[in-house]
């Protein structure tokens, strides 16, 4: 290329990070500046990605252009761009490269007059580029608002989504991520508003428009690293922790995984006080993560247990101890054709507001698997799940949450005098379908709620004795 | 519609409208506008070309010949009545201005009767 070396040996090449938004357009043309007196010319341009190669070392100008009928999609300047960059070739300044909007131009010349002499023409190109780089940003915000109400709907609706939602920190932190990020895109529209009416006030006055300076344009690229930071680190850890959950609550970190690495990058980019940005960077990270596993883990990584395990008659199991009372020590019998088994299951999960353990076990046999029973002949099981939570509202709501959604047995009391004694307050409530009867008992105590679903309602020696074992 | 941004005109398009007064190529404008104004008014290319876009689309300019990359253009009437406005008004300007400067018939009778 232009810049080879006379002694034909490839040319050193550099890549650089450099993150600025089109308002901040100063500082991305200081910095090439400084590139070239250091003796590095531009030769590509990806996104904050930037290419160099090595060149004779000196004092050029540079310009980028935000060039109005050039695509915030193109990656190389187009056949539209001809005629504007032969305006400026023969001006004197000399095209280098077109990414997107941008136009890259320099010259050696200090005395020819700037691409953009008029500021009007100016505030609109940087103002409408400045729109672009936004409007994705804001309209995921939409989406994120849409998917929060959905989940603050879900986690309303029913008590079983309420005890789930609550304590998997997944949602706690997709909650959070949503609620941060449209904080964010509010905070950004506020500040392309005063960018924008202020300079159309300065342009309405006869006075030129502000840029931002390069200076500003640290501060403010720093800001928004430290808010990237804030807003990922709640949902990078939750996942990490539960990583079984992959739902579509990830999708946003995926699409900020990108970011992520750009952030990752701008350790080594930062050309300026380098020590100080990685002194500054790792105690972020550090007290992030502190923060997070603080708050939302609560010291530990891997919370979210899972447990299964088979008891069988004939003895090839895989024993489970998870289950602390089986059917089996509560008096049922294996009864049925075929290979019959019990088969237990535990999950346990735990974030900053509550922890949910369900214990389910249940009687069947394989030849029961393919076809519908009869009513008759539903093999015993039982479900426990225990909410327990510090803040006693969580447990209130999903009582409240229990009474409105089941029907109530009519006339009915309680019907377990000793479990009320030990200070539970007691519900139980029956579901029938064509095939199926279930029986629901909510047991609430102090900051703890425990809702027994099983076939027959169990009998209260048999919930005393699930109650002494969870 | 278009005609109402050009009411007033900015020093760049009024020097621009008046080196197209003859047929001119897009990229000599850039020169003729800094001989026109003795050095006083220099247009940038980017600047030159979203106005040559703009005046295109107000009609107040017209594209004569395209050779290669190479398009020439000519001031259209509008163009030349927007100069002639242009003119006008800074005309008057100036008449106000010496009035002030120089004070005239009505501004020393006026003095005077004080």
């Amino acid at each position: 290329m232009m810049f080879r070396r006379k002694d034909n040996s490839k040319p050193k090449t550099k890549l650089k990070v450099f993150t600025s938004n089109p308002v901040e357009v100063l500082a991305l043309q200081r910095f090439l500046e400084e590139m070239s007196e250091k003796g590095y010319m531009l030769t590509g341009a990806y996104g904050s990605i930037y290419t160099f190669e090595e060149c004779e070392p000196m004092k050029r100008r540079f310009q980028v252009d935000f060039f109005s009928k050039a695509s915030f999609f193109d990656s190389r300047s187009g056949k539209n761009t001809e005629d504007y960059i032969e305006y400026c070739e023969s001006a004197g300044w000399t095209h280098l490269l077109g990414s997107g909007k941008m136009e890259f131009f320099y010259t050696e010349d200090m005395e020819i007059p700037e691409i953009e002499t008029d500021d009007e023409n100016r505030f609109q190109s940087i103002a409408k580029a400045e729109l672009w780089s936004r409007i994705l940003l804001w309209f995921l915000a939409i989406v994120y608002t849409y998917l929060g109400v959905n989940i603050a709907q879900g986690m309303s609706s029913s008590y079983s989504s309420w005890s789930r939602y609550i304590s998997s920190p997944t949602m706690i932190g997709s909650v959070l991520f949503f609620s941060m990020y449209a904080i964010g895109a509010v905070i950004s529209f506020a500040d392309f508003m005063t960018f924008y009416i202020g300079n159309k006030k300065r342009l309405n006055r006869g006075e030129l428009i502000n840029l931002y300076s390069p200076v500003q344009s640290r501060m403010r690229v720093r800001y928004r690293k430290i808010g990237l930071g804030v807003l990922l680190s709640p949902l990078i850890f939750t996942t990490f922790q539960s990583a079984s959950q992959l739902s579509i609550t990830q999708v946003p970190l995926l699409l900020f995984i990108s970011s992520a690495i750009i952030f990752g990058f701008f350790i080594k980019s930062r050309h300026s006080n380098r020590k100080t940005n990685i002194i500054l960077l790792l105690v972020l990270l550090l007290a992030t993560i502190l923060l997070t596993n603080t708050l939302v883990l609560r010291g530990s990584i891997f919370n979210n247990i899972v447990k299964s395990g088979i008891n069988s008659e004939d003895g090839d199991d895989f024993p489970s101890e998870s289950v602390p009372v089986s059917l089996k020590e509560m008096g049922y019998e294996f009864l049925g054709e075929g290979s019959v088994h019990e088969e237990t299951y535990e999950e346990e999960s735990k974030s900053f507001m509550a922890s949910t353990r369900t214990l389910s076990t249940g009687i069947y046999s394989e030849d029961g698997y393919n076809q519908e029973p009869e009513r008759d002949e539903i093999f015993p099981f039982y479900d426990v799940s225990v909410l327990e939570s510090e803040f006693s509202w969580i447990i209130d709501k999903y009582q409240a949450l229990f009474m409105k959604r089941e029907y109530m047995i009519p006339d009915s009391q309680f019907p377990y005098p000793e479990i009320i004694e030990q200070g539970y307050e007691g519900y139980m409530t029956k579901e029938v379908t064509k095939v199926f009867e279930t029986t629901r008992v909510l047991l609430v105590k102090d900051q703890k709620a425990i809702l027994i679903v099983s076939h027959e309602p169990l009998s209260e020696e048999n919930i005393l004795m699930l109650l002494d074992n969870i | 519609m278009a005609r109402e941004q050009f009411q007033t005109l900015s020093e760049p398009m009024y020097y621009i409208l008046l080196s197209l007064i003859e047929e001119e190529c897009g990229v000599d404008i850039m020169n003729k506008v800094g001989r026109l104004s003795n050095g006083r008014i220099s247009v940038g290319p980017g600047t030159l070309y979203t106005l040559l876009d703009k005046f295109l689309k107000a009609y107040m300019i017209a594209e004569t010949k395209v050779e290669g990359r190479r398009k020439s253009y000519i001031i259209t009437n509008s163009g030349k009545e927007a100069l002639m406005m242009e003119q006008k008004r800074l005309k008057k300007m100036l008449e106000d201005g010496v009035m002030f400067e120089h004070g005239s018939d009505e501004y020393k009778e006026g003095e005077a009767a004080k």
